[in-house]
C-alpha cells in the first residue's frame, strides 16, 4: 500500500507548529508545589426563609444554618454540638437543632461532599415568630467555643399581582410563557425565582430531546423594583453553563413556553443584602469565588433573610378540575407584552 | 553624515562652512508687536537688567523644505567660532520656527539637521542688540540612514535637555522602537515599558503604569487625539501601527499646564507623516500583514485648493490567521486597522493636519467545534481629529482644532442572550496661542471643551445586573510661561483651570498650579530641577485590578465618583556627559498623592444606582535611574526604577456597614524595577542585534488561606445544593507578591538594500531562557497536602517577520 508523500517543507511546517503549540501549552503551566496546610475557618451558611401564605401575609419559617469548613485533612473535628440561634425583635428566639445528617441540609442527590466534619441544623414552625421587615441577630457558638455572629434584616412582605390561583395552582396553555408580576418588597436587593420542573422527559421526548424528568431551574431580578419575570423563558440564566447538552436543549426550548404536560413548583423569594452579597461575590481570585460574609467573629459565612411565595403552574389546555389560568400569556409582539 | 561633520567643526575646522551670510545689527530686524511688548514688559522688566538685554543679540527664523513644508522638529545648533565649547541647541517648533535669545555678539556657526533632508551650515554674525531672522532651506536627501534618526533622537534629546525645565520626558523613536524584541508587532507602548518609571503587570497587557499610578491615568495621544483602550488582543499590544509612528514621547511627570485630563504620564504618539513622496512600507508578522503608502497631493489640486505643500500617509493591518485556517477550521479572532494621516501647507505657512483613525478586534465563538461558551466580542477605536496652525510674527503661533475619540466594546453570550457593552466617547475643541514675546521667554496659553459621555451595561436573561451612563462637559483654559532669566536657570510657571459639568452631577473648577525649575550646572552639561505641580482628571477605569487580561471600563466623574487631583513633587538631577555627548544620565525622585480614585463597591446596593464606585486615595514615592549611551557601536540605556505605593479604600469585601478602609499596595506596586535596552551591529552579515533584559521584583497579590464548598441555596425545597466549586478564605488584601519577574529579550535585524527598495527580515525571541514568570496562582486545598499550580507568562517564544520599503 503506499505510503501518502508527505514533502519535507510540510514535516518541517508540522513539527514547527507542534513545537510552537507544545511551547505555548506547556510553557505556561507552572509546577505544581505543595504548601502548608489551610487555616481551619468556620463556614456558617445560614438562612431565615418566612414562607408567606397564599392567602394572606402570614408566615410559616424555615430557618436552618449549615455548619462546614475550610477544607482539612479527614481527621479534622466534627461541628457538630454547635448552639445557634437566631433572635428577633423583643427577644423573641428560635434554636436551631442540629439534625443527624447534613443530607438535611443539602439536596440528595448533590455528588460531592467535601467538606469534613459538616453539621446541619435546623428550626422549622408553622407560624413565625419573626415577621416581614423585622431586624434579626444569628448567634452560632461551635463547641470547640468558637463564636460566630450575624445581623440581617427581613425583607418585607409582597404580593404576587394579576395572578389567578386557586389553593396555590394555575395553569398555562402548553408553549406558552407567562410575565410574573408582584409588589415590591421593601428592604430587598433582589429576588429569586426558583422552579422545580416535573415531567419534562415525556414532554420532551416528541422532541427528540433526551430530557430528565426533573430540573431546577433559577431566574433573578436585581433590585427592589424589578419585580417581574417571564416564566418560564427567563429561567435558567446561571444554570446553562453548568448543565448538560441536553439539559440546555430543555433550557432552550423552554424559551418558546412550557411543554404540555409538564407541572412546576415555582417560589419567587425576596432575599437580603446578605444573601446577594454572598452569592454574588467580589473580585476575581483565580483559585474560587470571592464571598462577601455577614457572619463575623471566629470564622465566616452568610445570614441571610427571605420573604417568599409559593405556587404551581401547569401546563394544560384546560378543563375539568384543571386549575385556572394563570393570566394571559405573555405576547412579546403586543405594544404591551402580557 | 552630517553629524559627523558638525564634530568636526566643533573641534574648530570651520573650513566646511557653507555660504558664509554675515548679518549685522538689525539688517533684518524681527518686528516688535504690541502683545509682544505686553507681554515681555512684566517679567523681562525684573528678570533682565536693561544693560545686560542691550549687551545681548538674538536669533530666529523658519526652516523651510525645498518644496515648501515648514519643517518642525529640525535641530538647530549654534557654535560660537571664537570658543566652539560655547554651543546652543534648539529645535523648530510646529510650525518650523526656532529662536536662540540671549546671543553674545560675534560670529556662530549656525546649523541645521533634519532626517529626510540634507544638513545645512552658515555662518551669522550677531551685533549687540540685534535681532537676526533667517529663512533657511533644507534640500531632500533620499536615503534615510537608521543612524540618522538616532543622531536626531538624541539631538532632541539634547533639546529638551536645554529647554525643558521640569518634564521628564523620554522619546522612544522609530528606529528605537523596531530594534526592541516584540511580540509579533512593533509596538510604541510596548516600547514605553521599558522607560524609566513605568512598569507593567503582566506580560499579556500593554497597559502600563507609571510612577504608582494607574493605567488609566496615563493620557495616550495620537496626533493630540486621545485614545481609549488602544489595545488588540485583549491587550496584549497597542492599536498603533509602527509604519505610522514617527516617535513616541513618554511624560512621565512635571509636564506643564497646557496638558490636562490625565495625572500620571501623557504618552504622545505622533504620526509619520512621510516626505511627500510616494512610497510604501509593508511587513508580515506572526499575528498580521501591514501595509502604509505615502504620497502628495498633485501640484495642479494643491494649487487649486490654495494649498503649497502636501503630504499624506494611509496604513491598513489586518491579522491573516482566520484566512489561512478557513479552509480546516474557523480560527474565532482577527483584527483590523486603519490609519490616515494629511498634511498641507498654505502659501502663508499655515498648516492642516488630519488624522484618523479606527480599527476593531472581532471574537467570534460561535459555531466553533462544541464550544460550550458561544461568545461574541467586538471592540474598537474610532478617532479622527484635525487642527489648523497658523505661524504668527517673531516666531509664534496660533492654532486651533477639533477631535472625536470612540471605545466601543460589546460582549456577548449568544445562548442566553446576555451582553456586556461599554462605550465612552470624547469630542473636543481647542486653540492654543504660543507667542515668543522676548529672546528669554516663551508664553503659550490655551482654551478648550470636551463633550465626554459614557455608556456601561451588563445584562442578562431579561435583567438588567448592572448600567450606568452619563456625560460631561469640560471647559479648560491655562497659560503657561517658559522663561530663561540667564544661561544658568530655566523657569516654567503655569495655570491650568478645568471646569467640569457632569450629568449627573454639580459643576467643579479645580486649578493647577504648576512650577518647574532648572539650575544648570558645569557648563550646561548637569542641571538640577525641580518640578511641583497639580494635576486633575475626570474619569476612571473600572479594570479588575485583579484580573491581569481583560479591557478598561470607563466611567465620568460625576455623582457617582469623585474627581481625582494629584499632587506631586519631583527632584532630580541630569547630565550629558562623555565626548560628543556620548552618555546621558538623570536621577530623579517623587512624590505623589491621588485623591478620588475610585474602585469597584464589591457589595453595591442595587437599589442604589450611584453606588457602584468607592472612593480613595493613594500616594507613591519613588526613585528612577535613567543612564542612555547615544554613541559607539552599542548604544543603549539601564533603568532603574524604586517604587512605592498604596492605596486606601473603603473595604467592600469585608461585608461590614459601612464598610472600613483598607490600605494595601496595589497589583503594581512593583518595588524594583531594571530595564537594560542595548543595540548593536553584530558585524556579520549586516545584523543588528537588540537586547532588552528586565528585572522586577514581584508584585502583589491576595493569597488564599483556605477553601470551602460553593452551594447554591435551592429556594424551592429549601435546600443546599453543591455547585462544584469552591470559594477561598482570603488572606490580607495584596499581602503576598509574586516571586521576581525577569526575562531576556532578543531580536535581529537585517538591511537588505535593493535596487527596487529595502527588505528587513527579523527575527525576535521572546524569554530567551523561558524564565516561568508567574501570572497567578492556583491553590488547591482539597489534597493533603495542598499544592499550588499557576499560569505563567509568556515563555520561550520566537517570533519573525519581514518588512519592505520601496
Amino acid at each position: 500500500m503506499a505510503q501518502p508523500h508527505t514533502s519535507p517543507a510540510r514535516r518541517a511546517g508540522r513539527l514547527a507548529a507542534s513545537v510552537a503549540v507544545f511551547c505555548l501549552a506547556a510553557g505556561c503551566e507552572l509546577t505544581e508545589v505543595t504548601v502548608e496546610s489551610p487555616d481551619d475557618v468556620i463556614v456558617a451558611e445560614s438562612h431565615v426563609v418566612l414562607i408567606l401564605d397564599h392567602d394572606d401575609d402570614n408566615a410559616s419559617l424555615n430557618s436552618w444554618t449549615l455548619l462546614h469548613r475550610t477544607y482539612q485533612p479527614e481527621d479534622a473535628a466534627s461541628l457538630s454540638g454547635a448552639e445557634i440561634t437566631v433572635s428577633g425583635e423583643g427577644q423573641r428566639t428560635v434554636r436551631q437543632v442540629e439534625r443527624d445528617s447534613v443530607e438535611l441540609c443539602v439536596t440528595p442527590d448533590t455528588t460531592s461532599f467535601s467538606t469534613e466534619g459538616a453539621a446541619c441544623y435546623r428550626a422549622q414552625a408553622p407560624s413565625s415568630p419573626f415577621a416581614p421587615g423585622e431586624e434579626l441577630g444569628l448567634r452560632v457558638r461551635a463547641a470547640d467555643g468558637r463564636v460566630l455572629t450575624g445581623a440581617s434584616q427581613v425583607p418585607g412582605a409582597f404580593r404576587m399581582l394579576r395572578l389567578t390561583l386557586r389553593d396555590g395552582q394555575c395553569r398555562l396553555d402548553p408553549d406558552t410563557n407567562y410575565r410574573l408580576r408582584w409588589t415590591p418588597s421593601d428592604d430587598s436587593w433582589a429576588y429569586i425565582i426558583d422552579a422545580r420542573l416535573e415531567g419534562l422527559t415525556a414532554a420532551f421526548a416528541s422532541r427528540g430531546i433526551n430530557a430528565p424528568d426533573t430540573l431546577y431551574l433559577q431566574g433573578v431580578s436585581i433590585g427592589r423594583d424589578d419585580t417581574d419575570m417571564i416564566f418560564p423563558r427567563n429561567l435558567g440564566l446561571f444554570d446553562f453553563f453548568d448543565s448538560t447538552e441536553d439539559e440546555r436543549d430543555v433550557i432552550r426550548e423552554l424559551r418558546n413556553g412550557l411543554p404540555e404536560g409538564v407541572r412546576a413548583e415555582v417560589s419567587v423569594t425576596a432575599l437580603d443584602r446578605n444573601w446577594v452579597n454572598w452569592v454574588r461575590g467580589g473580585n476575581f481570585n483565580p483559585s474560587g469565588q470571592v464571598r462577601i460574609p455577614s457572619v463575623f467573629g471566629d470564622g465566616t459565612g452568610m445570614f441571610g433573610t427571605a420573604t417568599q411565595r409559593r405556587l404551581w403552574i401547569t401546563s394544560s389546555a384546560g378543563g375539568d378540575g384543571e386549575p385556572p389560568l394563570c393570566g394571559p400569556a405573555w405576547n412579546p409582539d403586543a405594544a404591551v407584552p402580557g | 553624515m552630517f553629524t559627523l561633520q558638525w564634530e568636526r567643526d566643533r573641534r574648530g575646522d570651520r573650513g566646511r562652512c557653507a555660504a558664509a551670510r554675515v548679518a549685522h545689527g538689525r539688517s533684518r530686524p524681527s518686528v516688535g508687536t504690541a502683545t509682544r511688548r505686553f507681554a515681555a514688559s512684566a517679567l523681562l522688566a525684573l528678570a533682565l537688567p536693561p544693560a545686560a538685554a542691550a549687551q545681548t543679540g538674538s536669533i530666529g527664523g523658519r526652516v523651510w523644505s525645498a518644496d515648501g513644508l515648514l519643517l518642525r522638529a529640525a535641530g538647530v545648533h549654534l557654535v560660537a567660532a571664537a570658543d566652539t565649547t560655547r554651543r546652543r541647541l534648539t529645535e523648530t517648533d510646529r510650525v518650523g520656527y526656532f529662536a536662540f535669545g540671549d546671543v553674545a555678539p560675534g560670529v556662530y556657526l549656525l546649523s541645521v539637521t533634519r532626517i529626510g533632508y540634507a544638513g545645512y551650515e552658515e555662518s551669522v554674525e550677531v551685533g549687540a542688540g540685534a535681532s537676526l531672522e533667517l529663512d533657511i532651506t533644507l534640500e531632500p536627501q533620499a536615503i534615510v540612514l537608521e543612524a540618522i534618526e538616532v543622531d536626531a533622537a538624541r539631538s532632541r534629546a539634547r533639546v529638551r535637555f536645554e529647554e525643558s525645565a521640569g518634564t521628564t520626558v523620554q522619546e522612544i523613536s522609530r528606529v528605537v522602537m523596531k530594534s526592541l524584541p516584540t511580540l509579533a508587532e512593533t509596538d510604541p507602548i510596548r516600547a514605553v515599558e521599558v522607560l524609566p518609571g513605568v512598569s507593567t503587570v503582566s506580560d499579556f497587557t500593554a497597559a502600563f503604569n507609571v510612577r504608582g499610578g494607574s493605567a488609566d491615568q496615563n493620557l495616550i495621544l495620537l496626533d493630540d487625539i486621545p485614545v481609549f483602550n488602544p489595545f488588540h488582543l485583549g491587550g496584549i499590544f497597542s492599536v498603533f501601527n509602527a509604519d505610522m509612528v514617527q516617535r513616541a514621547e513618554l511624560r512621565a511627570g512635571g509636564f506643564p499646564a497646557e496638558y490636562g485630563g490625565r495625572v500620571s504620564s501623557v504618552l504622545t504618539v505622533e504620526t509619520d507623516m512621510g516626505d511627500g513622496r510616494t512610497s510604501v512600507d509593508a511587513g508580515v508578522s506572526l499575528l498580521a500583514t501591514r501595509v502604509a503608502v505615502d504620497g502628495s497631493l498633485p501640484g495642479g489640486l494643491a494649487d487649486a485648493m490654495g494649498l503649497g505643500a502636501t503630504r499624506w500617509r494611509v496604513s491598513g493591518r489586518r491579522s491573516y490567521f482566520d484566512f489561512l485556517a478557513k479552509p480546516w477550521f474557523k480560527f474565532p479572532y482577527h483584527l483590523t486597522d486603519v490609519q490616515g494621516a494629511f498634511e498641507a501647507w498654505s502659501k502663508g505657512g499655515g498648516r492642516l493636519r488630519i488624522t484618523g483613525y479606527t480599527g476593531r478586534d472581532v471574537l467570534d465563538l460561535e459555531d466553533v467545534g462544541d464550544n460550550p461558551l458561544p461568545i461574541t466580542w467586538a471592540w474598537g477605536n474610532d478617532a479622527v481629529g484635525g487642527s489648523w496652525t497658523s505661524p504668527m510674527k517673531a516666531g509664534g503661533s496660533m492654532d486651533a482644532g477639533a477631535s472625536f475619540s470612540r471605545f466601543t466594546s460589546d460582549f456577548e453570550f449568544v445562548e442566553t442572550g446576555s451582553r456586556f457593552t461599554s462605550d465612552i466617547e470624547e469630542t473636543a475643541l481647542r486653540a492654543n496661542l504660543e507667542q515668543r514675546p522676548t529672546g528669554r521667554t516663551r508664553w503659550k496659553s490655551g482654551v478648550s471643551v470636551k463633550r465626554l459621555e459614557f455608556a456601561n451595561l451588563i445584562e442578562a436573561g431579561g435583567t438588567v445586573f448592572g448600567q450606568s451612563s452619563g456625560s460631561g462637559w469640560e471647559a479648560a483654559g491655562y497659560s503657561q510661561i517658559h522663561w530663561t532669566p540667564n544661561s544658568s536657570w530655566l523657569v516654567e510657571g503655569g495655570l491650568r483651570a478645568d471646569y467640569w459639568v457632569p450629568d449627573p452631577g454639580d459643576g467643579d473648577m479645580t486649578l493647577s498650579p504648576r512650577l518647574a525649575v532648572k539650575r544648570f550646572l558645569r557648563e550646561r552639561d548637569v542641571a538640577l530641577r525641580l518640578a511641583v505641580g497639580r494635576y486633575s482628571q475626570f474619569l476612571h477605569s473600572l479594570r479588575d485590578e485583579e484580573l491581569p487580561l481583560g479591557v478598561d471600563v470607563w466611567v465620568l466623574a460625576g455623582t457617582r465618583a469623585p474627581r481625582v487631583v494629584s499632587d506631586q513633587l519631583q527632584l532630580g538631577v541630569e547630565s550629558f556627559f562623555g565626548t560628543g555627548d556620548e552618555w546621558y544620565g538623570s536621577l530623579e525622585g517623587y512624590y505623589r498623592t491621588f485623591d478620588g480614585v475610585v474602585a469597584v463597591n464589591a457589595a453595591e446596593d442595587p437599589n442604589d444606582a450611584l453606588d457602584d464606585l468607592v472612593a480613595g486615595d493613594g500616594w507613591s514615592y519613588g526613585l528612577d535611574l535613567f543612564l542612555r549611551r547615544d554613541r559607539g557601536t552599542t548604544t543603549g540605556w539601564i533603568t532603574v526604577s524604586f517604587l512605592r505605593t498604596e492605596r486606601t479604600f473603603p473595604d467592600t469585601r469585608s461585608g461590614r456597614d459601612p464598610p472600613p478602609g483598607l490600605t494595601y499596595p496595589p497589583v503594581f506596586d512593583r518595588r524594583l524595577d531594571i530595564d537594560l535596552v542595548l543595540r548593536r551591529p553584530l558585524g556579520l552579515w549586516g545584523v543588528v542585534a537588540g537586547l532588552r533584559a528586565n528585572f522586577g521584583s514581584g508584585i502583589p497579590y491576595t493569597r488564599p488561606l483556605g477553601q470551602y464548598d460553593v452551594y447554591r441555596r435551592r429556594l424551592v425545597d429549601n435546600l443546599l445544593d453543591f455547585n462544584n466549586g469552591s470559594a477561598v478564605a482570603l488572606g490580607p488584601r495584596n499581602g503576598s507578591r509574586y516571586p521576581a519577574r525577569h526575562r531576556l529579550d532578543l531580536s535581529f535585524r537585517k538591511v537588505i538594500e535593493k535596487d527596487w527598495g529595502r527588505l528587513v527580515p527579523y527575527l525576535s525571541v521572546i524569554n530567551l531562557y523561558n524564565r516561568k514568570n508567574v501570572l497567578f496562582y492556583f491553590y488547591d486545598f482539597e489534597p493533603d497536602p495542598p499544592t499550588r499550580s499557576g499560569v505563567s507568562m509568556i515563555p520561550f517564544l520566537p517570533t519573525f517577520g519581514v518588512e519592505v520599503s520601496f
